[in-house]
């Protein structure tokens, strides 16, 4: 005969095994996925070397640091600034041969390069096809085309490093996507022969 | 009396936050920059300079015409950064010639660093305004920049690299070398050539003889009747002549993978779909020679 | 060994062997990062040079919710950033959804270390904050005043340009 807490007991597992299953959310398997495959990637960060800037860095700094104060400061203070008002008298009889001006203006964030663009990382993709689709990659064809991109990448990179920070120059922005939508053209019959 | 538009009228507060919005949007698309610039001018007077050469980097080149018999030269250079001890520090690294060697004057900029000094962080201009007799030569080279010039009659030579460039009546002797970029000449006559790469050129009232050489990009070309010679040599490039008459000119035409569009009146000695030679003969003084490669061609 | 804080004090009574001694137990650290987001041993020295002055002149301002190390590593980006002039456009595109698959074999490390100093300046700077050094996309956003959208998007572009150069 079966005790009421056996009995208790029963129903509760005999509840449980009834609830009903969850499945967990699709994303999860990605995301367990993503972390597997990242985990090669990190074994790896953790081990990239650490270097050693050497013996001459801190003689740069401990040159540039104060030292203890001493009663010597002040009469050191007092020798620099005679010597400097010395040299202001002296700059300001002899006069600057070209004054530099000083003005502001407003530069337009839409005309800086980021120089990135999409046209380089599909360039990088079609290449990656290239060490399987051998055949079409070493036609004379495919080659001249290759060449124009490369051609036309290293004007976007000269015009990239031209434009630079702080650019007001609209005229070179303009070449930079022109040079770009020429490369999306070449790109584009590169990607058809493949 | 002028009236007011009616949404100012009736809806002000809406027409202000219009106003705000449209300012914070073009004010957060935009960033104060610190310039720093120094401006040197020169005049050189006789004995006249018979060429003078300039060499600019990230120029702005604006070349005039004047009757003095003297060069004016003003020349600014700057530096922009958003800090400005920044942009000051960086202008003394920018360095200029201005000097005269016998009957030539040189004119030039260029960054200058001392031993372990690093490279400037601003973005350097250098804005080069002359004024010169029309019979001087010019030779001009420039990159990243922008050139104008207008009103030269003797000799013209011209190396503009990813520069964006407009030249007018000019006369004389005129050798364009460019990459990239764009070319806009208006009314040349003489001896014009032009060899470019990756560039858009466009030749308005074009007369005298004009041999062009380019690849890619675009070249188009309006002459006037006083065209007495034109040879085009093209690969990769589109190309069109627009003449108002352009029964003036004797024509022949022949291109390889081209795709050739031409007036009722051509001749067709080869019509294949790569191979192609037409000619036109009028029994005129001016010819027009076109060879174009894996182009287009356009004559109207 | 001489702990954090009697470090500090003696850097800041301008001992100069408590300032050798705190400069010798982070140089590598931060030498390391100045090189991984420079790019360059000689940039790496200045941020360095630049960095340290900067922390034993302004020492007076470091406050203890954070560690000294973290104090001096923000001091060491801010400085690289600065050196090679990266400037990270705010682009907070939507391109985080892909798996990258880094392959099956281990990864060689000077092939990995080569790579991400051929990924360019913007990429690699938030890769190495992210991946290298630990730090999150709200910190990163803060330390280079960018959004966590934008520190999001472009680690993905950086892994995604990283896997492309160590497939070559």
């Amino acid at each position: 005969m079966i005790s009421v807490m056996e009995q208790n007991k029963n129903n509760l597992t005999n509840a449980i095994r009834r609830l009903p299953e969850s499945a967990p959310d699709e994303k999860l398997w990605d995301t367990i996925q993503e972390k597997l495959q990242e985990g090669r990637l990190n074994e790896a960060l953790q081990r990239l070397p650490i270097y050693d800037p050497g013996p001459v860095n801190w003689e740069s700094i401990a040159a540039n640091l104060p030292r203890r104060r001493s009663h010597m400061t002040w009469w050191y203070a007092a020798a620099v600034l005679v010597i400097a008002g010395l040299a202001a008298a002296w700059m300001y009889t002899k006069g600057p041969d070209h004054p530099v001006e000083f003005s502001q203006e407003m530069a337009d964030l839409r005309l800086q390069s980021d120089g990135q663009t999409e046209t380089d990382l599909a360039y990088q993709r079609l290449e990656s096809y290239c060490q399987t689709e051998t055949l079409v990659c070493d036609r004379q064809d495919y080659k001249r085309l290759k060449d124009e991109y490369e051609k036309l990448y290293l004007a976007s990179e000269q015009l990239h490093h031209a434009i630079g920070n702080y650019n007001t120059a609209p005229e070179l922005v303009r070449q930079f996507n022109d040079i770009e939508r020429q490369k999306t053209a070449v790109l584009n019959e590169m990607a058809k022969m493949i | 009396m002028k009236t007011r538009p009616i949404y100012i009228t009736k809806f002000p507060l809406l027409a202000m936050l219009i106003c705000t919005l449209i300012l914070s949007d073009l004010a957060s698309a935009q960033t104060t920059l610190q310039v720093a610039s120094k401006t040197i001018e020169k005049t050189i007077g006789l004995p006249a300079i018979q060429v003078l050469h300039i060499h600019a980097e990230k120029g702005d080149v604006e070349i005039v015409t004047w009757e003095k018999p003297e060069i004016s030269v003003t020349l600014q250079l700057s530096a922009r950064h958003t800090i400005r001890t920044t942009a000051a520090g960086d202008l003394s690294k920018v360095r200029y010639v201005a000097e005269r060697s016998g009957k030539d004057y040189f004119l030039r900029n260029y960054i200058s660093l001392a031993e372990g000094e690093s490279k400037p962080v601003s973005n350097i201009k250098a804005r080069y305004v002359i004024s010169i007799p029309s019979s001087v030569s010019v030779d001009l080279t420039n990159t990243f920049g922008t050139i104008k010039m207008k009103g030269l009659t003797k000799k013209l030579r011209l190396k503009a690299d990813f520069c964006t460039t407009t030249i007018a009546d000019i006369k004389g002797t005129i050798d364009l070398q460019t990459t990239f970029g764009e070319l806009d000449g208006t009314s040349l006559a003489g001896v014009t050539s032009f060899s470019g790469d990756h560039t858009n050129l466009r030749l308005d009232q074009i007369s005298g003889t004009l041999k062009v050489d380019a690849s890619y990009g675009n070249v188009e070309i309006l002459p006037t009747n006083g065209l007495s010679s034109l040879a085009v040599h093209s690969k990769k490039t589109e190309v069109t002549l627009s003449a108002k008459n352009w029964r003036l000119f004797n024509y022949t035409v022949n291109g390889a993978y081209t795709s050739m569009k031409l007036p009722n009146g051509f001749k067709w000695k080869r019509n294949t779909a790569d191979f192609k030679d037409a000619f036109f003969f009028n029994n005129q003084l001016a010819s027009v020679q076109i060879n174009t490669e894996f182009g287009k061609l356009t004559i109207k | 060994m001489t702990s954090e804080a009697e470090l500090i004090s003696g850097c800041l009574l301008h001992d100069r062997i408590a300032q050798r001694i705190l400069y010798d137990r982070y140089k590598k650290a931060m030498y390391t990062l100045a090189y991984r987001i420079t790019g360059d041993f000689d940039d790496a020295n200045d941020v360095i040079q630049d960095a340290f002055l900067d922390v034993f002149r302004n020492l007076d301002q470091f406050r203890s919710e954070a560690s000294l190390g973290a104090w001096i590593k923000k001091i060491v980006v801010r400085k690289s950033t600065k050196k090679k002039r990266i400037v990270i456009w705010q682009n907070p595109d939507e391109s985080t959804g892909e798996i990258i698959n880094w392959g099956e074999d281990e990864i060689n490390v000077a092939h990995l270390e080569a790579a991400i100093l051929l990924l360019p300046d913007g990429f690699r700077t938030i890769f190495i904050l992210a991946e290298v050094e630990g730090y999150s996309h709200r910190e990163i956003a803060v330390m280079l005043e960018i959004s966590e959208g934008t520190s999001k998007s472009q680690l993905f572009h950086a892994k995604r340009k990283l896997r492309s150069i160590l497939s070559k």
